[in-house]
């Protein structure tokens, strides 16, 4: 059982509900088992006694100020310590996580293309590393260019681009091409030279 | 009762006053605050001797950081957020130490010890014991309430703080006061018919 209503009670008690409202929550709390509990119980709150804190309480405070003690001192230091080695030790963790990413662990290397977009439908591109499926290596566009990456064993590949699934072109930003021996030229890519 | 625009300023002039080198003042906004703040870490924690170490904490986390008090908070509100804050940490520390959390919240020589004035009320004996142990009742449901919702609890229904006041003082939206006192609500209740 829950009741929704109980969640004027703080306003109630605090008088701040719309006078049309009083008189309606009144009537409900009065009935309500759970309202009139919480209520019962926040007022005995409200009665509790005050505690006055000790007089001494100021000197204490001002010999701590005037003189800070070792553990005060320890403390301090502590805690600046911590801010400023927390945030260190994530960004440590982070670098290694990308440092020792899973791809990294198995021994692959990530190659990223981006190409500029000329307005084709889709980009992809194929070749050794994804044996030539044009399914595998589709590019998306962001912006005015089309990107991808691919994780691949080190070493040399060919590779072309494949646009809107028909047209087949080396790529324009290759580093070096390679004759495929039927008269047109493949891309090729190092993971050496990345 | 002083109106609360000259009491900020008095506040302000001791600030003033402590940023230009007379630390001393400083013990005069301690007097002022103590037992304001006394009253919250004391509710928070149940426990006497943690709220005065919390109290002295707090104000002197306060004196280290005074150059950065917020001026539209005000110092009572401002001290409320520290306190709050070093409450916050014994709580953490105080995840450790199971043991005396499964004590009684506050034990009656302790507040002899600490408050003879008590039983020189003027209640009759009995009352004053039904008093106190009523008191000890309530004390340890609030330290039931999750920490979060303990100081919104406190702040609002001893201390009668508006949302608003309650919001600067818990560093929180105004809305999510309103929801830590409805999902407290819903836990105490669950205490209290339980219990």
């Amino acid at each position: 059982m829950s009741c929704e209503k109980s969640r004027y009670i703080s306003d109630y008690l605090n008088k701040e509900l719309d006078p049309e409202n009083i008189i309606i929550f009144e009537a409900h709390f009065k009935k309500c088992p759970e309202c009139s509990r919480v209520i019962a119980f926040v007022k005995k709150m409200g009665k509790l006694h005050k505690y006055p804190a000790s007089n001494d309480i100021a000197d204490m405070v001002m010999e701590k100020i005037e003189n800070p003690g070792i553990a005060d001192v320890l403390r301090f230091n502590f805690e600046r310590f911590s801010k400023l080695v927390i945030p260190a030790l994530a960004l440590v963790a982070i670098f290694l996580i990308l440092k020792f990413n899973p791809a990294n662990n198995s021994g692959l290397v990530k190659i990223s293309f981006s190409l500029p977009d000329h307005g084709a439908n889709s980009v992809s591109l194929v070749g050794d590393f994804n044996n030539w499926d044009a399914s595998k290596g589709q590019l998306q566009k962001r912006g005015r260019a089309w990107h991808g990456s691919f994780y691949v064993k080190p070493g040399r590949y060919q590779y072309m681009i494949v646009v809107d699934e028909k047209k087949w072109m080396p790529d324009p930003m290759a580093k070096e091409y390679v004759e495929d021996g039927y008269g047109s030229k493949n891309s090729l890519i190092d993971t050496k030279q990345i | 009762m002083m109106d609360r625009t000259v009491d900020n300023n008095e506040d302000i002039g001791f600030i003033k006053d402590i940023l230009q080198g007379d630390t001393g003042s400083f013990a005069l906004l301690v007097r002022k605050y103590k037992n304001m703040i006394f009253n919250l870490a004391y509710r928070m924690t149940g426990n006497l001797a943690e709220a005065e170490d919390i109290i002295q904490e707090s104000f002197v986390r306060a004196f280290k950081g005074l150059k950065q008090f917020n001026l539209v908070q005000g110092f009572p509100n401002w001290l409320y957020t520290i306190t709050i804050n070093v409450c916050r940490t014994h709580n953490r520390r105080n995840k450790f130490k199971w043991i005396s959390l499964s004590g009684p919240a506050v034990k009656k020589d302790e507040h002899q010890e600490w408050f003879p004035e008590i039983g020189d009320e003027k209640d009759n004996p009995e009352d004053a014991l039904d008093r106190e142990e009523n008191e000890k009742k309530v004390q340890k449901i609030i330290k039931m309430l999750p920490f979060k919702y303990r100081a919104i609890f406190v702040l609002r229904y001893i201390e009668n703080k508006s949302y608003q006041e309650i919001a600067s003082c818990a560093e929180l939206p105004l809305g999510t006061v309103k929801t830590y006192l409805y999902r407290g609500q819903k836990i105490l209740y669950e205490k209290l018919k339980n219990g």
